[in-house]
């Protein structure tokens, strides 16, 4: 889907284009709030951005409302317990009642895939997918690229590699649409009912199963958090899983000196990630938290600023 | 309209007993099928010895459940990008041998419905050169569209089967053609809005496809040269009425006037209002089709002309 303005749905189908100018704008306001703060700005007083988070989430929900505020945007936070949709209103008609009165961009976070794109086809104000199930996480994607691109400069020469649950994960989807427009080579490595080689393959990622084989030649090592849940779905133990494809020191001590470690987080140290590799000196999770809040400003500007056609 | 009864092959649909087929079969039901994702092989087996000297055809709808279970569409590319769960092609295909095994064991008249994928068309290809009994039929969506046709999360190309790829459609119209498969049925599904207008892993499976069935497979696979006209149409008629035993589908002296008029030239744009069904879940919504039936006769009455229901 184009960059329009329904708004940010997902990263299928941008192209390098849009996603630099959404980069270079959550540049310029890195540039800002790093010279004055998070000043109070008084851009976008006049309008109502409504947050509809129907998922856990700290880090995205905290990262929009701190940009909505700092661009002086009303804020409108829906809270799933108390709501009409604990009395069995459908999502469609919540959707509509936040336009009614009077929201003039939502983000939605969902369990569900494709809400984002069924509410914005539905409603005249524009969209921001703050995650919609297994589909795509946008904002995440964006600021890790924002944050490779720091730590890396231009990503058409680097591998980035991607590791862990790939199948049931929003975030390296996105990440996988991302770093193909950005042009840098992609891996994607997890365990073989994890990442089906078939269909990842043909969307431009290289897929591997065994770690060993391709983490001496990241320049990227991006992973994530795996939900209890998909071992049992999986027919997987969680053993197998984390003595395979867990960032800790031994795999390090394969990786390039100046590699870059990256994940979204939530963390489960011990798991996926050991505490030495996410806190030490080659990691940037916590650099990239802070970039989540520059992306999401460049984007409220664009959608709330009338950019687009 | 001629409206013929299909009697449950298990009770409530549930997979667990065997409905009570004697019964139905009195009542005069004209074969038996749950259409839905069958249990184990025991219940499947035994319903079909249990079926068996009574004549009728059973059917089956091939899932395989524990390979569906939580599947919105074909797995395939698309499901991918869309981050949707799939349902694989190996669950039809596995199914789908399972139940011709199962009927060759125990002389059970089996039609398979809604072929969706290339090996299953295969499977059937081998059972009927080995001689067996059994019969497959295939959807005009199936034979038409692709999994593509769910980007944007369309929800009226939610179907079950899943719609799957080229190689798939193409492995149908072949297996049409040689008479591996040997009808086209629609598996007209009607929606209301408020099963299509959600978020489309919550959506109902199922599309409409009555009124649009012989427009589609006349703009798609005659025009172009793909098919004759007098294959499609003994596919949508005679074909069907020899599965069920019906003794319909034929304009010999003495039988039924169930007669169609079709007008080759006829163009039209699939269109909400001009649709008689008052569910509108069809994802060929908007598209232009060339020949269609503009007269219908039911048993020398006439119930439908110039595209409207009149009896």
């Amino acid at each position: 889907m184009p960059l329009d303005k329904r708004g940010l749905l997902g990263i299928y189908g941008l192209t390098r284009d849009d996603i630099m100018g959404i980069l270079d704008l959550a540049r310029e306001y890195k540039a800002r709030v790093e010279r004055e703060g998070f000043k109070h700005c008084d851009k976008f007083k006049d309008y109502t951005v409504a947050n509809l988070f129907l998922e856990p989430s700290t880090r995205t929900r905290f990262s929009f409302e701190q940009a909505e505020k700092a661009l002086g945007a009303r804020v409108l936070n829906f809270q799933g317990q108390g709501s009409s949709m604990a009395k069995g209103e459908s999502f469609a008609d919540t959707c509509r009642t936040i336009e009614a009165i009077g929201a003039d961009l939502l983000v939605i976070r969902s369990p569900v895939p494709g809400s984002q794109e069924f509410a914005a086809n539905m409603l005249k104000i524009p969209v921001i997918n703050a995650g919609d199930g297994q589909h795509e996480h946008p904002t995440q994607a964006l600021l890790d690229a924002l944050t490779m691109m720091e730590y890396k400069g231009d990503l058409r020469q680097k591998t980035v590699l991607r590791v862990g649950d790939i199948s049931h994960s929003r975030s390296a989807r996105s990440e996988l649409f991302t770093m193909k427009a950005l042009g840098a080579d992609f891996v994607m490595c997890g365990p073989p009912n994890f990442v089906l080689p078939e269909y990842y393959g043909k969307l431009g990622a290289r897929v591997t199963h065994d770690l060993d084989s391709v983490i001496g030649t990241a320049d990227i090592i991006r992973t994530s958090r795996i939900q209890r849940e998909r071992f049992q779905k999986m027919f997987m133990q969680p053993g197998e899983f984390f003595s395979m494809y867990q960032l800790n020191l031994k795999t390090l001590a394969k990786c390039k000196k100046d590699v870059l470690i990256m994940h979204g987080a939530p963390l489960r140290r011990g798991e996926e990630i050991i505490s030495e590799v996410a806190d030490g000196p080659n990691s940037a999770i916590f650099p990239a938290m802070r970039n989540g809040v520059y992306v999401r400003m460049a984007l409220i500007d664009i959608f709330l600023g009338g950019g687009l056609k | 309209m001629n409206v013929f009864i299909m009697g449950a092959l298990t009770a409530g649909l549930r997979s667990e007993e065997i409905a009570h087929l004697c019964e139905l079969d009195r009542a005069g039901v004209i074969g038996f099928g749950d259409d839905k994702p069958l249990g184990s092989a025991a219940v499947l087996r035994a319903a079909f010895m249990y079926a068996k000297p009574l004549g009728k055809t059973v059917c089956v709808h091939c899932e395989d459940a524990s390979l569906v279970s939580e599947g919105h569409m074909h797995e395939g590319v698309v499901s991918t990008i869309l981050g949707l769960n799939g349902r694989p092609r190996s669950a039809e295909d596995i199914e789908v041998a399972r139940a011709i095994i199962l009927a060759e064991e125990t002389g059970v008249r089996l039609h398979i419905l809604h072929l969706s994928s290339a090996k299953s068309v295969e499977i059937v290809r081998q059972a009927k050169a080995k001689g067996l009994n059994v019969t497959a039929e295939v959807t005009p969506h199936h034979l038409i569209l692709t999994d593509e046709a769910v980007m944007g999360y369309n929800t009226n190309a939610k179907v079950t089967p899943p719609i799957r790829e080229i190689s798939d459609r193409e492995a149908l119209r072949e297996g049409l053609a040689d008479g591996t498969i040997d009808c086209i049925a629609t598996d007209h599904a009607p929606r209301c809005l408020e099963e299509k207008q959600v978020e489309f892993p919550l959506a109902g499976n199922g599309m409409i496809g009555l009124e649009t069935a012989f427009s589609l497979l006349m703009t798609e696979l005659v025009k172009p040269g793909l098919f004759d006209l007098k294959d499609i149409i003994s596919a949508l008629t005679v074909k069907p009425s020899r599965i069920y035993g019906l003794g319909k589908g034929t304009l010999i002296p003495g039988s039924d006037a169930d007669i169609t008029v079709i007008d080759p030239a006829f163009e039209w744009v699939v269109q909400p209002d001009l649709l008689e069904s008052k569910s509108k879940n069809t994802p060929f919504m908007g598209k232009t089709l060339k020949g269609a039936p503009v007269l219908t006769m039911v048993g020398g009455k006439v119930v439908m002309k110039g595209r409207k229901i009149v009896a």
